[in-house]
């Protein structure tokens, strides 16, 4: 009886033969030379691949006119879809491809490093235009050429910086924990006690986080007289406004480049940009002959402000010809010794590579003025001084209105008491909580009446952030009234996805409707980074980052109004699902739904509604989340989707009375473990307390039903 | 019965001589890739399809797999290899932790609080970095094999996956197998004939996660590189799953064939379809599951007819 599996064990095995063979694609080509440019083209980091690629056609496209050894160059574009386990394939794929002289790749630190540890062994010449981990050059790596500064240089310039120009005393660290950030911050904590600054505190975040005010908190507590962000853009852009927000009035605050350089953060955190003092590897005004005419020719040729990403590709590419033509050869161990030997002077600096691989380049300090990166430092390099120390926010003239005593007391304030910051957490926790009731309560309506594991939510939740953002842009509509376009199209959106996906796995094991959902997901995540890029976009609205001072407790305005609509909409479901007849109907219906059937129920007709007003649900929420998150981009909703699974659980299945107290409770509970334990281990808290009502009391806080 | 022979014998021949007729780099390292997700899918299977315990926290085993191997590098003087031995270890106790905790919960409920599990030990990872590194993660320098030369990591890969397949032949011919479809079917009934169902849902977990921890302790000597992203997301969890359902829930053929097609597919789409590939992927899931909810092997059984039984998988 046992053959079947055998025989489709051959089967399979006989499937391996075509791919395998089609793997090996590369041919001879006797006019050109093949080199391998690994970036992130899609997922999370696909922005900054997009800026690297217009670098690259730049560079390519001045080679070209001219060529190389007679030869054209041709780039073999691999995306590594911003994973670090597909940019090491690539790398395997790339470096057995006899055509292929060399790479350039890739953009992430944590896409970078395991990839040069593969090209190394399989000694191939490797240019790393992007990725700042020191770790990167430490492992005497033979073949591997850094073209950026490391992330130690980005803490040695911050802290000669702080101490010789700012004064700072005490530094305050806040890093995203990737690769990336701990790599700056363990470099800016370990020089900075060597240059007399005292450590503040340090808070290490995960990335794309949702709220910073219980962090920011924290660091104000501590009293800082510097602070140092290591972000990247999203979390650049809501740390500033925040900071604004909860009134952290720092002598100076400064960041380590990424986030904090890039002209989206101009737009993005808009008028809370100005003043901040970051690190770059590059700007458009740098000392460097020719670079300000290279950013001419370059916005003019894509219509795109050009970024250090941009440059350092060019001049990766740059950097590998002027190698293979000093080479005279396209035989990798020539190209990698000439590439040992550069020495350029180019629009990115002077270029040559010391014994460890890595290109000496300095970085240097820019500090938003005007809405603009100036260059302030190092003093040969300044267009302008920098202006030190930073105005407290409440001094500064965009806010007048909010407040006539501008006083001075401001950065006196720097301490802040144990009850402050304990109202502060609650505040923070409590206006969070109902963000998190709001997403909540759609996915309780869709889970307690369908049992569908909907792991689209949060991907629906960005869909509502899409349509309120080209609402407010093109028709000027304020996010609080696109409410009322945005839900009923929702509705529609999720009773189209019901009737045609969600209807016909009703009846398949749960596993089904979750990857069923996760896969709706990640086409419309996908589909979002296809028509509008995955760029931020950004809106700044009249009210964005307008608070409200009560005692030493600071509060956004748009969040209490989004707080507020929360409860409301909590209150309207309540109501609708009690009082009326189609309300009622789905309450049968997630009771007993064969029983309710029997009852002359159309069960397909409530299964819509229900579906269609969780989706509502999920768009009103990214309506809401606007004014506070100022910005959307393709994953800007994913963190929201586990979040939205706690809170259901918490409140009890199918309760949103229980939402709305399910999403305080987690919004209260990260609030407080943020600031009273630490901030990495917030969602750890979330999930343990999860953990804990799941297995102790699983119809929820405040179910009585067996579940 | 001859014909069982043959083709096993067939399949082993092709196996063993894979490196050889595919020598190009690359393509050892996709067959590598694909018999560890082969493996993966496979005692994912033993869990999720025989038990019918839909766990999505699978990339929590691999991943203690993945940093036993990472430990004993940076912090010993031992060869990493000894993480295929370790690994299981260290994940047989949490293991009955996790069993014990989330057993008691049915349907969604045990598959939300198996992604909880999950995600608290990625966060544990990636913030107590004394221990793991943490984002910066662990280099692993190669032991005992050199690390460009494939064919020492695909006969050893090999040997662990055809371990895994036929421990889940066995499994499924075994009391133990018809005990755990049972539970499947209908735990109520099982345990009121006599089936200590928490007993053996917490052996089909310890099978599972054992045989997952030996991946993620083999992975992490193959890639010579461990970090949370990489060895503990979400997305891992994900994918095992997927491959064991596009393949087909509970059959001993369904993950492997799952791992072979998700494999190599997404690795095509990588490469013809560019930005648009993560889309086509995402699209071919929505469809397969509607019209192939019980898999590829289901779509077999009726294409072919294969025998006369009827496809398994879990009624709703």
């Amino acid at each position: 009886m046992n053959s079947k599996p055998l025989l489709i064990l051959t089967l399979t095995a006989l499937c391996l033969l075509p791919a395998g063979c089609a793997v090996n694609d590369e041919g001879d080509s006797p006019d050109s030379i093949r080199v391998g440019i690994i970036s992130s083209l899609t997922g999370a980091e696909a922005r900054f691949g997009l800026a690297q690629k217009y670098g690259y056609e730049f560079a390519i496209d001045e080679i070209n006119s001219t060529g190389v050894l007679g030869k054209q160059i041709e780039l073999v574009y691999q995306d590594d879809t911003s994973k670090p386990e597909v940019a090491s394939l690539t790398v395997e794929k790339l470096a057995d491809r006899n055509d292929i002289v060399a790479l350039i790749g890739a953009y992430s630190s944590s896409a970078t490093f395991p990839a040069t540890a593969v090209a190394n062994r399989y000694k191939m010449p490797m240019l790393c235009p992007s990725a700042i981990t020191d770790e990167i050059t430490r492992q005497g790596y033979e073949w591997i050429f850094r073209v950026c500064a490391p992330a130690s240089e980005y803490g040695r310039t911050l802290v000669e910086f702080l101490t010789k120009v700012a004064g700072a005393r005490r530094l305050a660290v806040v890093y995203e924990n990737t690769q990336f950030g701990s790599s700056v911050a363990r470099a800016a904590l370990e020089q900075a006690p060597r240059a007399g600054i005292e450590i503040a505190g340090y808070e290490a975040y995960d990335q794309g986080g949702t709220d910073f005010t219980p962090m920011l908190t924290r660091v104000k507590a501590a009293g800082p007289d510097a602070v140092l962000f290591v972000s990247y853009l999203a979390d650049a852009t809501l740390l500033m406004r925040q900071s604004k927000e909860i009134d952290l009035n720092p002598k100076v605050f400064t960041a380590g480049g990424a986030g904090f350089s890039l002209p989206d953060f101009l737009k993005g955190a808009a008028d809370t940009a100005e003043y901040t003092i970051s690190v770059t590897q590059w700007t458009p005004d740098a000392k460097w002959t020719g670079s300000r005419e290279w950013a001419d020719r370059f916005r003019a040729r894509f219509n795109y402000e050009p970024n250090y990403h941009s440059v350092q590709a060019y001049m990766s590419l740059k950097i590998l010809v002027d190698a293979i033509e000093r080479a005279g050869s396209t035989d990798r161990a020539a190209i990698r010794d000439a590439i040992k030997t550069s020495k350029l002077d180019s629009i990115f600096g002077p270029i040559h590579f010391n014994a460890v691989g890595q290109n000496e380049h300095p970085v240097a300090i820019t500090q938003v003025l005007n809405g603009r990166f100036v260059t302030i430092w190092p003093s040969e390099a300044a267009i302008l001084p920098p202006v030190l120390p930073t105005p407290p926010w409440r001094t500064r003239s965009t806010v007048t209105e909010s407040s006539a005593d501008a006083g001075l007391e401001a950065h006196a304030a720097a301490t802040v008491s144990g009850s402050e910051k304990l109202l502060q957490t609650l505040a923070s926790g409590l206006l969070t909580g109902g963000i998190y009731a709001l997403i909540g309560i759609g996915l309780t309506i869709i889970f307690g009446v369908m049992r569908v594991v909907n792991f689209a939510h949060g991907a629906l939740v960005m869909a509502g952030m899409y349509a309120t953002y080209f609402l407010f842009t093109y028709s000027r509509i304020d996010p609080f009234l696109s409410l009322a376009v945005v839900m009923p199209l929702m509705f529609f959106v999720g009773i189209i996805i019901q009737k045609t996906l969600i209807a016909p796995v009703l009846g398949a094991p749960e596993l089904n409707q979750i990857l069923l959902t996760e896969g709706v997901s990640i086409v419309l995540i996908n589909t979002a980074l296809l028509l509008f890029t995955s760029n931020y976009l950004t809106m700044t609205t009249s009210y964005a980052g307008a608070t409200l001072h009560i005692g030493g407790v600071s509060v956004s305005k748009p969040q209490i109004g989004a707080f507020l609509i929360a409860v409301a909409i909590t209150a309207i479901a309540y109501l609708f699902l009690v009082k009326t007849g189609t309300g009622r109907q789905i309450r049968a219906a997630s009771q007993d739904a064969e029983g309710a059937r029997l009852l002359g129920i159309n069960i397909e007709r409530v299964q819509s509604v229900t579906f269609g007003l969780g989706v509502a649900a999920a768009g009103a929420a990214g309506s809401l989340l606007m004014p506070i998150y100022y910005r959307v981009e393709p994953y800007a909703g994913s963190p929201f989707t586990l979040k939205a699974f706690v809170v259901v659980v918490l409140g009890g299945m199918g309760s949103v009375t229980g939402a709305l107290l399910g999403g305080i409770v987690l919004g209260m509970a990260e609030s407080l473990g943020a600031v009273y334990v630490a901030t990495g281990y917030k969602d750890v808290i979330g999930f343990v307390i999860f953990l804990l009502v799941l297995t102790l009391k699983p119809s929820g806080l405040l179910g009585k039903s067996k579940v | 019965m001859k014909r069982p022979a043959f083709s096993f014998s067939i399949l082993a021949l092709f196996l063993i001589a894979s490196p050889f007729i595919f020598q190009a780099r690359y393509s050892q390292h996709v067959l590598i890739l694909v018999l560890l997700y082969v493996t993966l899918g496979s005692a994912w299977n033993i869990l999720g399809g025989f038990a019918g315990q839909l766990s999505l926290g699978h990339a929590a085993f691999f991943g203690f797999g993945a940093y036993t191997a990472a430990i004993i590098a940076s912090k010993t003087a031992l060869s990493p290899w000894f993480a295929i031995i370790a690994g299981p270890a260290v994940v047989l106790p949490i293991a009955l932790l996790v069993g014990w905790i989330c057993f008691r919960l049915r349907g969604p409920y045990f598959t939300l609080a198996t992604i909880a599990v999950g995600e608290v030990v990625r966060l544990l990872a990636l913030n107590w970095s004394q221990l793991t590194g943490g984002a910066v993660g662990v280099v692993i320098r190669p032991s005992v094999f050199s690390g460009t030369n494939k064919l020492p990591y695909y006969y050893i890969v090999l040997v662990i996956t055809a371990a895994t397949v036929a421990l889940c032949y066995v499994v499924s011919q075994r009391k133990l197998g018809y005990y755990l479809r049972a539970i499947r079917e209908d735990e109520e009934t099982a345990e009121s004939i006599g089936i200590d169902t928490t007993r053996y849902k917490l052996v089909a977990l310890s099978i599972s996660a054992s045989l997952t921890a030996i991946a993620g302790a083999f992975y992490a000597n193959y890639f010579l590189f461990v970090d949370p992203t990489i060895v503990l997301p979400l997305a891992l969890s994900v994918e095992i799953v997927l491959m064991a359902i596009i393949g087909g829930l509970g059959t001993v053929a369904g993950p492997v064939l799952g791992a072979v097609l998700l494999k190599l597919s997404s690795e095509v789409f990588r490469n013809e379809f560019a930005q648009a590939n993560l889309l086509i992927y995402g699209a071919l899931l929505v469809l397969v599951i509607l019209f192939m909810p019980d898999g590829l092997m289901g779509g077999f059984h009726r294409l072919f007819r294969f025998g006369a039984r009827k496809t398994q998988r879990v009624s709703a």
